[in-house]
């Protein structure tokens, strides 16, 4: 028989055998998996990657090196990729575009901070972007900000914000275990038909799409989302380091679906005055003037078809022409 | 806090550790208060009150019961209070709308006052909880709890406060009372069990929620087939979904050495409607069963009297689920399906688990359990659609020549429902799908399927975002 301070120091000594037991397994497991992560991190970008339209920033960063001078630049989501034809700015304008456009996921703030690299005296800049970069954290990137440092160039997460970070994080696993998906090396090339990284013209502009007619295209649904102020502030301090710099930055708008911008026209408004109030930003329109008929969008409430980017590019040059006049 | 979230992935180990390292029971049941309602007011602070109030309320009705001459009239006073605040925050609205529209009907003109608030998260669970409490403290099966930090944890436990189990006093609260030991092999089986919780969760319910969705909130122009199969996912995305959340919830509760009441037993493998609500959400089922159906006269008595028992148990359990008349018909539904068994008394012809020992279910077995499972997904039509319409249209279209078109929405999905349905099969025969599967004996093929089970959690769990549990609205 044991006495009651044996039972006790029994049940101590048993107790954290357990335990160790139990925490020795956990641990085990999920140094397992942590390394499964990070391994799948360092892996080079996969096949299919390779092909989709994030891995498109190779090719617009070497259009940023290598374009010579007078350039236009155009940053912004896929409003501008899907939404504006260069050879019409080359054109009539008589500047070399560059549109470094491919996804709004990316986020305002990392476009704005990655072309400021590349960025050459006398250069213009059209910022364009989504209504959806001014409310809740969208402008500091989703899941596409994070494929697109880590399968172009990783050093890049040292440039980001915390906010950026801290937003991103939770698709890091997700990322990382990809690599490990057959679907990611065996696919169908034709899946990535249209959205893929080699639909775009000499100008960065995609054009893959130009061939088709209308696709119907849901509403947008961003009502939801809080305004944020910070992309306001991180706007005007881009201008002022552009002007310090030579260069000279003009704001557009989307050519946005007539029934989303319906939908959401109070809040696109509240973004237009904060814009005009802040006084030192060039505007190019208003948000209005931009609108598409819905029968002329390709699939997303930003996304046009050719004769609505034909549209659209036309009167952005007027815009345009008429500011500096 | 979901299950589902990163809070929780930080919370849940917090928790374990600062729990383990008490050595008294006293301050372990402190520290999982604590922890309940921190849990609790991350959803919303302001309810937290109510809860609170609830609890104490429960705890002094029950003492009185105990102590007092009068034990009914505090018995009453504690039902009348439980019943009424439930009645305020879920069904008052519902009740006024359709008086509106009764007195309407009748020609003459009301506008009756509608609150405007959101419903507490947790109230059905937690009501429900406390009644059976005082109920059973009447009826003599407990003793009153005098310590009120014992009682706040019965009716506070964080894994169950949102969405069950619906705990019974008499099983949770002498758990609550004694000591517990640290259990090597409970806890390792909790894990497993969160684990699966979070794969039906994340990998199957999640997937299947983007799909259902389409389906049934964008009006009726899909065609037959794909009705058929939205429905079929919305099948398994509630069953998923909520008996997800039950494993996760079970698990948890194994790693702080408490036994939760098992709420789902493999109910698509039924091969009658009675054995599925045998299976189904079984502590909702069974609290209905002892509180109302039995008190009632249960099965006993004449074939109108086990007629009305069974349509009441059935139209309360509707109505539990939501104020909507949807609800209401998807109770009425299943209490027809169950008529027959009832009237024929064949009700309890399958008690033992289906191909207990064998490999394959027969034939027979097979198509019994099929029809089972058409006959269920039949009546969640009504369970997920927005209004009676909306679900007869839904209805007449999965009935028309369009059924045999091919579906409009993504066929893929089932590729990963049916490892999930052998995977629940071949563990059909323990308490959860994961507890003791055949291939268990070797470690590395154990540990790989685990890392596998992770790893698709990891792939799929930013996709759905972290999204809600469906009876986190009940």
């Amino acid at each position: 028989m044991h006495t009651k301070e044996e039972k006790v120091s029994l049940f101590i000594s048993n107790f954290s055998l357990y335990m160790k037991q139990f925490i020795f397994k956990l641990l085990t497991f999920c140094l397992i998996i942590i390394s499964l992560i990070v391994f799948g991190f360092y892996l080079p970008a996969t096949p299919r990657d390779r092909q989709s339209l994030l891995f498109s920033q190779v090719f617009k960063d070497s259009l940023l090196n290598y374009t010579p001078s007078p350039r236009i630049i155009l940053i912004g989501g896929s409003n501008l990729s899907m939404g504006i034809n260069s050879f019409i700015l080359k054109k009539d304008l008589k500047l070399n575009p560059i549109n470094t456009s491919i996804h709004a996921a990316i986020g305002l703030k990392y476009m704005m901070h990655h072309t400021f690299k590349f960025l050459k005296k006398g250069d213009i800049i059209i910022l364009s972007p989504e209504y959806q970069q001014f409310y809740g954290s969208f402008a500091d990137g989703r899941e596409e900000l994070l494929r697109v440092i880590a399968d172009i160039d990783k050093k890049e997460f040292f440039d980001l914000q915390i906010s950026q970070i801290s937003n991103i994080l939770k698709y890091i696993p997700s990322y990382c275990l990809s690599k490990f998906k057959l679907q990611e090396y065996y696919y169908n090339k034709n899946d990535l038909f249209l959205y893929g990284s080699d639909g775009y013209n000499i100008f960065g502009d995609y054009s893959q799409h130009w061939q088709f007619m209308h696709v119907d295209a849901p509403i947008d649904n961003f009502l939801l989302e809080k305004y944020n102020p910070t992309v306001l502030s991180e706007i005007q301090e881009f201008n002022n380091e552009l002007e310090k710099n030579g260069c000279k930055l003009f704001i557009t708008f989307p050519g946005y679906q007539k029934s989303s911008f319906t939908k959401h026209k109070n809040q696109i408004n509240f973004i237009y005055n904060k814009l005009i109030s802040s006084g030192t930003l060039k505007i190019l329109g208003n948000p209005l003037e931009f609108v598409q008929e819905d029968s002329l969008m390709y699939g997303t409430s930003y996304h046009l078809t050719k004769r609505a980017i034909d549209k659209r590019t036309y009167l952005f040059m007027q815009k345009y022409k008429n500011f500096k006049n | 806090m979901f299950f589902n979230s990163i809070h929780y992935l930080f919370f849940l180990p917090l928790m374990f550790i600062f729990y383990w390292l008490m050595n008294n029971l006293f301050y372990k049941n402190l520290i999982l208060l604590i922890a309940s309602y921190y849990f609790y007011a991350s959803w919303d602070y302001r309810f937290l009150l109510l809860l609170i109030f609830s609890t104490f309320l429960d705890f002094y009705t029950g003492i009185k019961i105990e102590k007092a001459i009068n034990k009914k009239t505090w018995l009453w006073i504690s039902v009348f209070i439980n019943l009424g605040l439930l009645c305020v925050f879920k069904y008052y609205n519902f009740f006024i709308n359709s008086f509106e529209v009764f007195v309407y009907s009748l020609g003459i003109s009301f506008h009756p006052y509608l609150i405007s608030v959101i419903l507490p998260v947790g109230i059905s669970f937690y009501t429900f909880h406390g009644l059976s409490y005082v109920i059973d403290t009447y009826n003599h099966k407990i003793k009153a709890e005098k310590n009120f930090v014992n009682y706040s944890l019965f009716v506070s436990f964080f894994p169950l406060l949102v969405a069950g189990p619906i705990e019974r006093a008499t099983h949770l609260l002498p758990q609550i009372k004694q000591d517990r030991n640290f259990n090597l092999i409970k806890s390792v089986d909790g894990l497993r069990q969160i684990l699966w919780g979070l794969f039906k969760k994340i990998v199957i319910a999640d997937q299947c929620a983007k799909l259902v969705n389409l389906v049934f909130d964008s009006g009726t122009h899909y065609s037959g087939s794909t009705n058929l199969l939205g429905a079929f996912y919305f099948s398994i995305q509630i069953y998923c979904d909520f008996s997800g959340y039950s494993d996760i919830a079970l698990g948890t509760a194994r790693l702080f050495g408490i036994e939760l009441l098992n709420n789902f037993s493999f109910p698509y493998f039924s091969r009658d409607i009675a054995e599925f609500w045998r299976r189904w959400h079984i502590s909702l089922s069974s609290w209905f069963k002892d509180y109302v159906y039995i008190p009632l006269g249960g099965s006993k008595g004449n074939v109108w009297l086990r007629i009305r028992n069974t349509f009441i148990i059935f139209l309360l359990s509707g109505l539990w689920h939501g104020a909507n008349l949807t609800f209401i018909i998807w109770g009425a539904i299943n209490a027809i399906y169950i008529l027959p068994l009832i009237i024929f008394r064949s009700n309890r012809n399958n008690i033992s688990i289906v191909a207990k020992g064998k490999l394959f279910p027969s034939l027979n077995d097979f198509f019994k359990i099929l029809l089972t499972f058409f006959l269920t997904t039949f009546s969640w039509i009504f369970f997920r659609s927005s209004d009676v319409k909306f679900a007869l249209s839904f209805i007449n279209n999965l009935f028309s020549n369009s059924i045999f078109t091919k579906p409009q929405i993504d066929t893929k999905l089932i590729l990963v429902i049916i490892p999930l349905f052998l995977i629940e099969w071949f563990g059909r025969d323990h308490p959860h799908a994961l507890a003791n599967l055949p291939f268990y004996k070797s470690f590395f093929i154990r540990w790989s399927f685990y890392l596998i089970l992770t790893v698709f959690i990891l792939l799929y769990a930013h996709k759905g975002g972290e999204s809600q549990f469906i009876y986190f609205q009940f």
